[in-house]
Parts: C-alpha cells; structure tokens; sequence
C-alpha cells in the first residue's frame, strides 16, 4: 500500500493529535468517566493505525520503533505490579494513596457533583499504567501486521 | 500403610520383600547353576530354532496389529470419529451439552 | 508479617517477573534465567509456608486491597463484594502441583529450548503467566475471577504451544486449543452471569450459601460441568488434547497437563463447593463417572494404534483424567449417604485426589522423555526409533519409572492411587472397577510398546548422545519425587490428600470462614 492521497493525509494530519488527546483524556479521567485504561490505550493506538493507512507503512515504520513499544509495554505493567506491591502495608492492592492528601489523594465529595481528577488515590495511577501497556501492546500488534502485510508485498 | 476398607498397601514391605526373594534367586543360581555355560551356543538366545542372522527390530505400526484386528467394528468407528476438524470438536460439545442439560432437568 | 500475604505473594513474583522479563532479557540470558527461576522459587517456598497455616487454621481468606472481603451497608445488608483468595486443603493440594511443574519445566526447558535464539524471553514471560494461571485459577474464592484466571491461562497456553509458529501444525492446534478454551471459557461466563443475575454476588462461598438448584441453577450446573470437562480433556470433548499436547515443546505439554489439572479442580469446586448437597447428587456424580468412564476406555483403545509417541501419551492422559473422574463420581454420588460415603465415597475420592498429584508427575515425566527423545532424533514417529536405550541410559531408567507408574505396577506411585479406587468403587458399583482395570492393563500394553518399538532393538547407526544435564536435572526432580511418594504413600494421602478430600467434602467450612468474617 502506497501513501494515500494529499486530502486524506491531511485530515489525518489535523485529526491525529486530537486522537491521541482524546485517548490520554480518556485515560486519565479512568476513575471519573466511562472509559479508561485500555479504552484509551486502544484509541491511542488506533491513532497509529490512521497514521498506517494514511502513510505509508515503511514510513511509519522507521518512526515507530518495536523495542522502544516493548519497553513501553513492560514498564506500563510493571508499574501496575508496583503499586500493587506498594499497598503490601495493609494487603496487596490496597489503595494506599486515597484520602492520604499526596498525590490523587482529596477526598471524593458527598453528592453531585462535577468530579475532582484529584481523587481516588493509586487508581488513576494504574488506569495510567494499563493505558500505557495497551497502548504499546495494541501498536506493537498494528505495527506487525503492517510489517507481515508489507513483506508479502515485496515477493508480488 | 495406606488403607482401604477391604485391605492395606505397604511399598516398603513389598519392596524389601522383593530385595530379599532376588537375593534368594541370585545366591541360588550362583549355587546350582554355576556349571552352566557362559560362552558357546548354549549362552545365545533362542529364536524358535533360527539362528540369529541378522539384528531385526520391529517397528511400531506392527506391534498389536492382531489386537487392533480383533476390534475391527470399534476402531472403524472410533478412528474416524477424530477428524481432526473444529466443527466436530465442537459438535461434540454442543451434543454432550445438550445431553447433559436434558438429563440435569428432566430427570431431577 | 510477610508470611500473611503468602497467598498474593504466590502469584505476584511470577507476574512480576514475568513483566519485567522483557527487561531482564537486556542483561543476558543467564540472569534473566536465574530470576525467572528465582519467582518460581519464591512461590514455591510461599506455598510450603502457607500449607502448615492452611492445614492448622483450616481455610485462609485474603482479600485484595482491604482487609475485610466483605461490606455492610447502613441497612445492615452485608455481602462480601470484594476480590478474595480463598484457600483451603484442595487448593493448597493443587498448588503443589502447580509448583512442581512449574519449575522442573522451566529447568528442562532451559536444555530444550537452548538452541532457540528468537522468542526465549517471550517463551518464559507466557511461561511465567501461564503459572500464574494456575495458581490463580486454584486459589481464587470468586467466580468471575476464576474465569479471568482461566483466560490468561488459556491464553498464556495457546502462545506457547504456537512457539515453534513457523511448523504449520503448531499454529493448527494452538488455533484449536484457543478455540476450546474460548467456548470453554466463554460458557462459564454465562453460568457466572446466571449467578450473578439471581444472587447479586460473584464470591463462591456467598453464592453457596443462597444457592437453591432452581432451574437457572440446573442451567449454569450443566454449563460449568460441560465446559470445564471439555477443558479438562474428558471423552467426547477430548480431540484438541492430541493436537494441542503433540505439537507443544515438551516442558509445555508437561505444564499443560497441570494445567488440564486446574480445569479439573474447578470442575470439582463448582460441584462440591458450589453446590454441594442441594445437588441431586446421584444424577450428577453419574453423569461425572459417565464422562470418566468413556475418557478411560476411548483414551486408552486410541492410544494403543498411535505411531506418535507424544499423540500417544496425551490419548493416555485423557484416560487417566477419566480415572480422576470416576473417582470423584462415586465420591460425590454416594454424598448425601452417611454410611456409604465415610466407608467408600471418602476412599474413592482420597484415590482420585491422590491420583491427580501422581498422574502430574509421572505424565510429566513421560512427556519429557519424549522431549528429550525428540531434542535428540529430531522425530516423534516411533516407526523411525529404536534402540535408544544404547544411546540415552537415564532418559530410558526415567521412562521405565513413569511407565511402570502409569500402568499401576506396584510399588510405583499409580499403583497406589489405582489400588485406592479400584477397591472402593468395586464396592460401589464392581462393573466400573473391572473396566478400571481392564484399563489399566491396557495401559500397560501401549507403554510396552513405546518402549519396545522406541528403547529396545538394535544400536541406531546415528551417533545419538544423552540429553543435556539441564533436561536431565528437570526430569530427576520429577523421578525423586515419584520415588518418593511410590514408597511413603500413606504418609502423602495422611498429609496433603486427607486434608484436600476434607476439604472438598466440608462445605460448610468453606462457606463459614467467608461469611463469618465479614
């Protein structure tokens, strides 16, 4: 597959960033809103996938490295089976952050209301952490069907 | 000892038994049969009077033929019954689930 | 105290060494060896420390992320709706095997696997997953969890039985193994949703204290047997077993085996704790011994025309899993009879039960042989072996021990367990007991073969040599071990089997130690 032409490239070129944006949104209001960790991961990677039909595979493949989305990958849950391991005090997964007043640590409201992104202590962290994981997990898995689809291309 | 209601099972006596009757055997062959031959035609094995030509190994689609040959009408059936195919694999599931479902609700 | 989260510590070293693998792999392969094996160790001495606290206290219950599984509302309503591991003799009997395999699989599959240079640090990141399917799927006290558990294991399983992904029968039976599972899977999800919809709860010992076998209740019943009996391998649900167990690398058939163990340990959860006696238990324990009968029978009759000898011992592992059913059949159908049960429902279940564990090792064993034997002649047809025993001494004295075991010759291991089930379900029904033993003769027959056609015959003209020490070292742990409960098999039924049957057989216990600490 070639580059697809100069209108679509550039509907994608404006629609990309709002993409991503819209999947790290989704993201980090995991613990507020319908969505997610792998909601958003999934909307991210799509993104790479306009970025595939839009361009052509071998360009976006010189940009997008694998080891660098391996890496990604493994830190995203690593960092997931850390906190996990950090709430130990009480029992693994223990919420250790909520009400604690550092980081992610108001209290949540009584009532309606508009929602506070500072709440809710390590699980924005690990919606965050899976969100990293899937977002590299689901490029990894675009990026080497891209690859295969290419290298039957060549023997044509 | 592990026991069930109509008997026991105790390795260790079984095993030490087992020690001691070899022992037995190999003290008594060494006593009577110590004039045997070790070397000659009587130390060869015996194959229904042939002379051991040459080194034979059978291979194993030969072995149990005549079993397999007896219970002709059950593997005809049952071989062809492993297909290989998912459909089937999944039939059979769809058919023993439907059994069971049946059995489970009507008859309790 | 560390030793009070045993229970989450036990899955959480492997998955984090599994996620950190790709990482590791950086620094060499020595070092990302030493830590996968370091995890697995960990969980192994997890285990031991948590089993003398299990066998004293009776169940443990840990939940995550609180410190009470359960919440009450101001109305006084209260249900335990958080994530536990609920712990008890089965459970703690399972993980055992679990950790068994685990490792002597790893160490053999560090000799297996040597000449591989692509995929390794993906091979022990599933490998590592794939255990902590295990343990998860064992020591879960939650439905819907078990049916997470049961996926990541599934699907741990499937990548690594497509390891070898450029032979193309791999990737047909890894398609056929995610194929089963999935429906498997995917009918236990509807069961748990039929549970959750009547009883608004997921934990296994709320839901077993409301449950009333309305017709839902038959339903899910019905699904959980049927699903979990077709990942477990039981006849006529057992055709992916050839495919999925031939194709895999060695160390992985043996850790599927256990795995197929898991299956089965949820199918007896779902029974005995789940349901319990508001089963009509004659009816389902007949349907149990039906399924066990029919996997011994067509197992072992289709093991005996095989030519591959790995296809051959997985038709012999769907026959011995019927053993493990007949057992637990006759145990649960004679349940709501006092007398019957303490005189033989209990023995046929302590024979079962113990039937499990050795069935692990010796099968594991024998797989692993036939890894080596593949490792070396580089074929599975057993028309193209012979005279191996020449060329590999110590792969044939580890295959004459697992084949004597799984024939039931005295004084190996499955003889014990055999003799406990023979003798009790000859008093319950002695038609079962005979065609046990028919089988187990016939048992023996197929393995003479393997071993004529594979160990015995003149010197191969190939410069065949032994396999290497770490393939060696993986299958003498298992060999010790079988040994080991060959001769002392009273003391295994007293110290881990008794407890396991006990607890299977106790409801009340299971449901009380939720519920009450709420």
């Amino acid at each position: 597959m070639r580059e697809m032409s100069r209108i679509v490239r550039t509907v994608s070129h404006i629609m990309f960033p709002f993409v991503i944006m819209f999947g790290f949104y989704l993201v980090v209001h995991g613990h507020l809103t319908p969505g997610g960790g792998f909601q958003g991961g999934a909307i991210i990677a799509s993104g790479l996938a306009l970025l595939i039909v839009a361009y052509s595979r071998s360009r976006v493949k010189k940009v997008v490295k694998k080891e660098v989305l391996t890496t990604i990958e493994s830190s995203g849950l690593l960092m997931f089976i850390g906190l996990a391991f950090l709430g130990i005090g009480a029992t693994f997964f223990y919420n250790f952050l909520a009400n604690s007043g550092i980081i992610f640590g108001d209290s949540v409201a009584y009532g309606i209301n508009p929602g506070n992104l500072n709440t809710a202590g390590t699980l924005p962290l690990m919606s965050i952490a899976v969100g990293l994981e899937v977002l590299a997990g689901l490029s990894i898995i675009i990026l080497m069907l891209a690859i295969g689809s290419l290298a039957g291309e060549g023997s044509r | 000892m592990l026991e069930s209601y109509s008997g026991y099972w105790y390795p260790l006596v079984f095993v030490s038994v087992f020690l001691i009757l070899s022992f037995i055997v190999y003290i008594l062959s060494r006593v009577f049969f110590s004039s045997a031959h070790k070397k000659g035609e009587q130390a060869k094995p015996f194959l229904s009077g042939n002379k051991e030509t040459e080194k034979v190994h059978i291979p194993a689609s030969s072995i149990y033929w005549g079993f397999i040959k007896a219970l002709r009408g059950y593997y005809d059936v049952i071989i062809p019954f492993h297909t290989g195919n998912i459909n089937d694999y999944m039939g059979a599931f769809i058919i023993v689930l439907a059994i069971v479902l049946t059995v489970v609700e009507v008859l309790t | 105290m560390i030793f009070e989260h045993a229970p989450a510590l036990i899955i959480a070293f492997p998955l984090l060494t599994s996620f950190a693998v790709p990482i590791l792999n950086r620094f060499g392969e020595k070092f990302r060896n030493f830590f996968v094996l370091l995890s697995l160790l960990f969980s192994l001495f997890f285990v031991l420390t948590l089993a003398p606290q299990v066998y004293s206290h009776g169940v443990i219950v840990y939940t995550f992320g609180s410190t009470s599984p359960g919440i009450t509302l101001p109305s006084g309503y209260s249900m335990p709706i958080r994530i536990t591991f609920t712990i008890d003799g089965m459970s703690i009997f399972m993980a055992f095997i679990a950790s068994i395999v685990s490792i002597s699989g790893l160490i053999y599959s560090w000799g297996f696997l040597k000449k591989e240079r692509v995929g390794m640090d993906k091979f022990y990141s599933l490998l590592l997953l794939m255990s902590v399917g295990m343990y998860g799927m064992i020591f879960t006290g939650d439905l819907f969890n078990m049916f997470v558990f049961l996926e990541i294991l599934s699907i741990a399983s499937c990548a690594l039985i497509a390891f070898w992904v450029h032979k193309g029968e791999t990737s047909e039976a890894a398609f056929k193994y995610m194929v089963v599972s999935s429906i498997a899977a995917l009918f236990m999800l509807i069961a748990v949703g039929i549970f959750y919809g009547q009883y608004n709860a997921l934990n296994i010992a709320a839901i077993a204290s409301m449950i009333n076998y309305n017709l839902l209740d038959k339903i899910a019943l019905s699904l959980l047997i049927v699903g979990l009996a077709m990942k477990a391998g039981a006849v006529p649900m057992h055709m992916w077993v050839p495919d999925a167990y031939g194709q895999a690398p060695a160390p992985i058939t043996m850790m599927l085996v256990a795995a197929s163990q898991a299956s089965l340990y949820a199918l007896f959860r779902t029974c005995f704790t789940l349901f319990g006696l508001r089963l009509d238990v004659a009816m389902v324990g007949w349907i149990i011994i039906i399924l066990g009968i029919l996997s011994m029978f067509v197992g072992v009759t289709m093991a005996i025309p095989q030519k591959d000898i790995k296809k051959l011992m997985a038709y012999h592992s769907v026959s011995q899993t019927g053993y493990m059913l007949l057992g637990v059949g006759v145990g649960l159908a004679v349940m709501n009879d006092p007398i019957a049960f303490q005189t033989y429902g209990m023995k046929a279940m302590e024979g079962s039960i113990f039937h499990i564990i050795n069935y692990a090792l010796y099968k594991g064993l024998l797989f692993l042989t036939a890894g080596a034997i593949f490792y070396k002649l580089k074929t599975r047809n057993l028309d193209e072996m012979g005279g191996i025993a020449h060329n590999m001494p110590l792969t044939t004295l580890f295959f004459i021990i697992g084949a004597l075991a799984i024939a039931g010759i005295p004084p190996l291991n499955g003889f014990a367990s055999k003799f406990l089930i023979y003798e009790s379900v000859y008093r319950f029904n002695p038609l079962l007991s005979i065609i046990a033993m028919v089988v187990s003769v016939l048992t023996l027959a197929s393995f003479v073969k393997v071993f004529h056609s594979a160990f015995m015959g003149p010197k191969m003209k190939k410069n065949v040599r032994e396999a290497p020490r770490a393939m060696l070292l993986g299958m003498a742990i298992i060999a010790i071990l079988i040994i080991i409960f060959s001769l002392f098999p009273a003391m295994v039924v007293r110290t881990i089997v008794d407890p396991a049957v006990i607890a299977l057989a106790n409801q009340g216990n299971y449901i009380s130690a939720v519920m009450g600490g709420i």
